[in-house]
């Protein structure tokens, strides 16, 4: 009996992208404990664009990184595609981010010494696929989000739009199960910004992905999946 | 890891101007110790080499006349004995005549007639000390067919006051030869030669002194076979006492047996702080070159903070963290060594002689300062050393590294 509910559990787990459970994290400020995430609870359906939305300091972006593993919580549960996030080593965690997640950045974050195709190339590279694999790869998704006659410009030749796809590109690298995606239309304008949106959309849906998106911009958010409202590191609305 | 391998050779010059100001600092500090540990293995050669040469060296003269300029001399007859001794590696005869010449300046006025033996060493008469070894600034040494010729190989000053060149013709009357003391009966000739050669030593009483093939004057001063004094070389440093005992035993009567180790070991011990001074100076260079790489990459992890967090947040693990700085600091060091030989090949003489000044002057001769493979592989291994030991703590810090922390930092 006590199997049975057990398995039922892990297929509930397995079957979300994200499961948190009453997770905190607390950052020391000086004297000052912040609770950035303060007892979290949220589900994210696999397949799915995910919108995070809230004020400045609610949170968001420490979501992101929990999500991501690039912080640890306090406390509390988090399950990412089945997987218990608290049992994971360091080298575990970043064998994480390599494979399960692509991340997105506001300012891109691209490597500006390099070029585009190398830097699609990085992570795949990291996970040590053969250089000639990784490359058509690159070429493959710099063609998939408009870029293959841009494949040789560095970040400085390339406009914020571009460079962003370069970023979507980038995060699709390694064929991961999540896009974490923080502001990624907070330096475009409003038609660039559309048009990432609409990009990344198509890619989910057509990948199969979930992607989990920090915004600003209620355009966005009333486009996704699910919007989640953020308040004080808790979750005060899911529509 | 072709693109992680390019980025890290990339990332030298991401700041040009930084980067050309390090590889100038490294390459000298390179160059500065491969000069330094050049100099001092040089130096310590030279000192291994005058304690073998000089410390080893008995010399035995006309008793009573220590300079051997007298126009006394040993007679074959009287130091027949010699040969048949054991311990000897070497024996060198030197014939030797003061002269002067009161028409000179006081200074340049007395000078001494060396007779050596083709092949031999140029031995200077040496008053109240060792008064540096010959090298010839123009002109040539003896050769085996100079033997039985009036040739010369005079001092600069002698030279000059002559106003002697390479081919000139020198002459030295007999009266000039003559003086007291000089045994009356010996009938000898005004010296005429061809100059051949023209030596220095920077010192005005080794500079007014001229070699001769030893039969010519032997013929000049009528000394009948006999010579002014023997170099005798002991064949190692260990039988010297044992060896000048026998020879003041046997020819104790006639000739003073002089032996010149405790001067040789003077000499060489000047030549070992040489040594040590160049040894320090290597070190203080070698710190130098690790401190710039140390605090250029301090500057470089905290300049690319953000962008170490996002390599980390896309998968980069510590060890591709690391292979990046160390990639940046090989390709770093690899240019700085480069430079560093550079240096070293076109000006280690000048750099040595700048830096340990007229200590140098003589004992290293200009000598020693050619660019091997071993140096270059020194060189090179020098300098990925101050790399790695530089990069050693920042490559650390930037490991260490919370990813979440590092993409916060602008």
């Amino acid at each position: 009996m006590k199997e049975s509910v057990r398995q039922k559990k892990r297929s509930v787990m397995e079957d979300h992208a994200a499961v948190l459970q009453k997770v905190t994290k607390e950052y020391r400020l000086g004297n000052n404990v912040v609770k950035a995430l303060d007892g979290m609870d949220l589900v994210i359906p696999s397949g799915v664009m995910a919108a995070i939305i809230g004020p400045s300091g609610s949170g968001k972006t420490t979501l992101l990184n929990v999500l991501g593993a690039l912080d640890r919580p306090t406390s509390g549960k988090v399950s990412i595609v089945g997987t218990n996030m608290g049992g994971l080593s360091e080298a575990e965690l970043t064998a994480y981010r390599r494979k399960t997640v692509g991340f997105v950045f506001q300012d891109y974050g691209l490597i500006p010494n390099l070029t585009a195709l190398e830097n699609v190339m990085l992570p795949m590279e990291f996970a040590r696929l053969p250089w000639r694999e990784a490359k058509e790869r690159a070429r493959s998704l710099l063609e998939a989000v408009g870029l293959a006659h841009r494949v040789a410009h560095r970040p400085n030749r390339l406009s914020g739009g571009e460079q962003q796809r370069v970023a979507i590109a980038r995060a699709m690298a390694n064929d991961p199960v999540i896009i974490l995606a923080d502001e990624p239309t907070g330096n475009l304008d409003t038609k660039t910004g559309k048009e990432i949106i609409e990009l990344m959309r198509d890619l989910v849906k057509e990948r199969k992905k979930t992607a989990i998106i920090v915004t600003h911009d209620e355009t966005i958010a009333d486009n996704a999946d699910i919007r989640l409202h953020i308040q004080d590191g808790q979750i005060r609305e899911q529509t | 890891m072709m693109v992680v391998f390019s980025l890290g050779v990339r990332n030298v010059y991401r700041n040009g101007v930084r980067a050309t100001l390090v590889i100038l600092v490294l390459g000298l500090s390179v160059g500065l110790v491969v000069t330094m540990l050049k100099t001092s293995a040089n130096t310590r050669a030279q000192a291994q080499t005058l304690k073998s040469q000089i410390a080893t060296l008995i010399t035995v003269g006309s008793a009573g006349q220590p300079v051997g300029g007298s126009g006394w001399q040993i007679l074959p007859g009287e130091i027949a004995g010699l040969k048949d001794l054991p311990r000897i590696a070497g024996v060198e005869r030197y014939a030797r005549r003061q002269f002067v010449d009161n028409t000179r300046r006081l200074q340049a006025s007395y000078g001494v007639i060396i007779g050596v033996e083709p092949g031999a060493t140029l031995r200077l008469s040496a008053m109240g000390g060792f008064v540096g070894s010959p090298k010839i600034i123009e002109g040539r040494n003896f050769v085996a067919e100079d033997r039985d010729k009036a040739v010369a190989v005079v001092g600069k000053v002698f030279a000059d006051e002559r106003g002697l060149k390479i081919g000139s013709r020198l002459a030295i009357p007999v009266a000039q030869l003559k003086g007291r003391g000089f045994p009356a009966k010996r009938r000898i000739k005004d010296l005429e030669a061809e100059v051949i050669g023209i030596f220095s030593v920077g010192v005005v009483w080794g500079d007014n002194q001229l070699f001769i093939p030893l039969s010519l004057a032997q013929k000049v001063l009528d000394m009948g076979g006999g010579v002014s004094v023997y170099y005798i070389t002991a064949s190692s440093a260990e039988h010297v006492p044992r060896l000048a005992k026998s020879l003041k035993k046997i020819f104790g009567k006639v000739s003073d047996v002089i032996s010149q180790d405790a001067a040789a070991t003077k000499a060489a011990n000047s030549m070992e702080e040489v040594s040590s001074t160049s040894r320090f100076g290597a070190t203080i260079s070698a710190g130098v070159g690790a401190l710039v790489v140390l605090f250029t990459m301090m500057l470089v992890t905290r300049e690319r903070t953000r962008e170490i967090g996002i390599l980390k947040a896309i998968g980069a693990s510590n060890g591709n963290v690391a292979g990046l700085f160390i990639t940046e600091t090989i390709a770093l060091a690899t240019v700085g060594a480069v430079l560093g030989l550079l240096i070293y090949a076109a000006g280690g003489s000048l750099l040595a002689n700048l830096f340990l000044g007229s200590i140098t002057e003589g004992a290293l001769g200009g000598t020693g300062f050619g660019l091997s493979l071993g140096d270059m592989v020194y060189g090179l291994a020098l300098a990925l050393l101050f790399g790695l030991v530089g990069s050693l703590y920042p490559v650390y810090c930037a490991v260490k590294m919370r990813p979440s922390e590092a993409i916060r930092h602008l």
